[in-house]
């Protein structure tokens, strides 16, 4: 999956929370009278002079309006993330003095899933290409037998499917995530 | 187990996303929003919606004290569903993957969870004396639970555990897992 969008969703919920922590705490304490009362005194209603005052000038209302709007931008880019798919369709190779080359993903990504197929240890294989066309990332999905070692697949990942993969996309980092799951040989 | 770089790589990638209470807040941010500036904007323009109980919120606060207990007990409720959010953000999760050692640290292996406790059910399933064996994950524990027919119980339950470590010494996962073995008799 993504991991911007993880980190992203983390911090959102560590900024909202230590919002609500603050409002909640402050509540309690004034509620309590743990507030310098000269200041922030618990006998009083919520809505007091200094409130009112407050919002007599029409500014203040349009400040609170500004606030839900903001509210709103950053609620809907929050969400637009949840759905981002950083599935690549193609990739562009480095671009030489005469041009620029595309290669599609699919041819690659049939390239290497075939490959990991071809470990004995490997029933069936699949693999997409993730992150950014600069930066992209080799996603496999194995279904191994599960009396093979799984050395060979670690092996055969790391020492042929991926730095094939490598030669072909001209690039030294791939970062390469296999999702593997076991099948007892009689569930063929 | 040492600690080979990519371990730390194969323990965040399979990390869960928190997507289920991203979701929620963020559409609960966006409702709170849309409301309040509406409701606001509108009366701003001398045309009130009237979505919101602005009359009657207004008539609660002015006589409402701070110290009353529904005050006290609307921060603590605000104050605990801050705190269950700083947890789900900060506290790791369960990882949907069993990250798996490699060699290469740009390679990321996982085993999904079921695979990995079937595979360990299978390999006590194979233990001379075993009839069944299921085998379940709990946090960092393989439960595993065999039926045997009974007559030699004390040596199979240490030939399970035995054949249990070896078959997950094979995966080689990042994070070591403790194996408890259950035998249940039935002859």
């Amino acid at each position: 999956m993504n991991r911007t969008t993880r980190r992203g969703n983390r911090l959102g919920l560590a900024l909202v929370g230590l919002l609500l922590i603050v409002l909640g705490g402050a509540a309690v304490a004034r509620s309590l009278a743990l507030m310098p009362q000269n200041w922030a005194p618990a006998a009083e209603p919520l809505v007091n002079g200094p409130v009112r005052e407050f919002f007599a000038f029409s500014w203040a209302w349009w400040l609170v309006a500004l606030g839900g709007i903001v509210l709103v931008v950053l609620g809907l880019r929050w969400l637009a993330v949840q759905g981002r798919r950083s599935r690549l369709s193609s990739l562009r190779l480095d671009s030489g003095p005469d041009g620029v080359t595309e290669i599609s993903a699919s041819g690659v990504t049939e390239a290497v899933a075939a490959e990991a197929a071809a470990s004995p240890a490997v029933l069936s294989a699949s693999a997409d290409l993730a992150g950014s066309p600069r930066h992209p990332e080799v996603r496999l999905r194995l279904v191994a037998d599960e009396r093979a070692p799984i050395d060979e697949i670690k092996d055969h990942l790391a020492g042929v499917a991926i730095p094939h993969m490598r030669q072909a996309l001209e690039t030294d980092e791939l970062p390469a995530v296999a999702r593997v799951s076991l099948k007892p040989p009689s569930a063929r | 187990m040492s600690a080979a770089p990519g371990d730390r790589e194969a323990l965040k990638e399979f990390r869960p996303q928190r997507t289920v209470p991203a979701v929620i807040v963020a559409a609960l941010l966006v409702a709170l929003g849309a409301v309040v500036a509406a409701e606001v904007i509108s009366g701003l323009f001398g045309r009130p919606l009237g979505w919101l109980p602005v009359r009657n919120l207004l008539e609660w606060g002015s006589t409402t004290l701070w110290q009353s207990p529904a005050v006290l007990i609307g921060g603590i409720v605000v104050t605990l569903i801050g705190l269950a959010l700083l947890v789900l953000a900060f506290v790791p999760g369960r990882p949907r993957m069993v990250p798996l050692h490699t060699s290469d640290p740009q390679l990321v292996i996982g085993v999904r969870p079921q695979s990995f406790s079937d595979t360990l059910a299978h390999a006590a399933g194979e233990v001379p004396g075993v009839r069944s064996a299921v085998a379940a994950l709990r946090g960092r524990t393989v439960a595993v639970t065999a039926t045997t027919s009974g007559w030699n119980d004390a040596a199979t339950g240490e030939q399970v555990r035995e054949a249990v470590l070896a078959r997950m010494a094979g995966l080689a996962p990042v994070q070591p897992y403790k194996v408890s073995v259950r035998l249940k008799e039935r002859p």
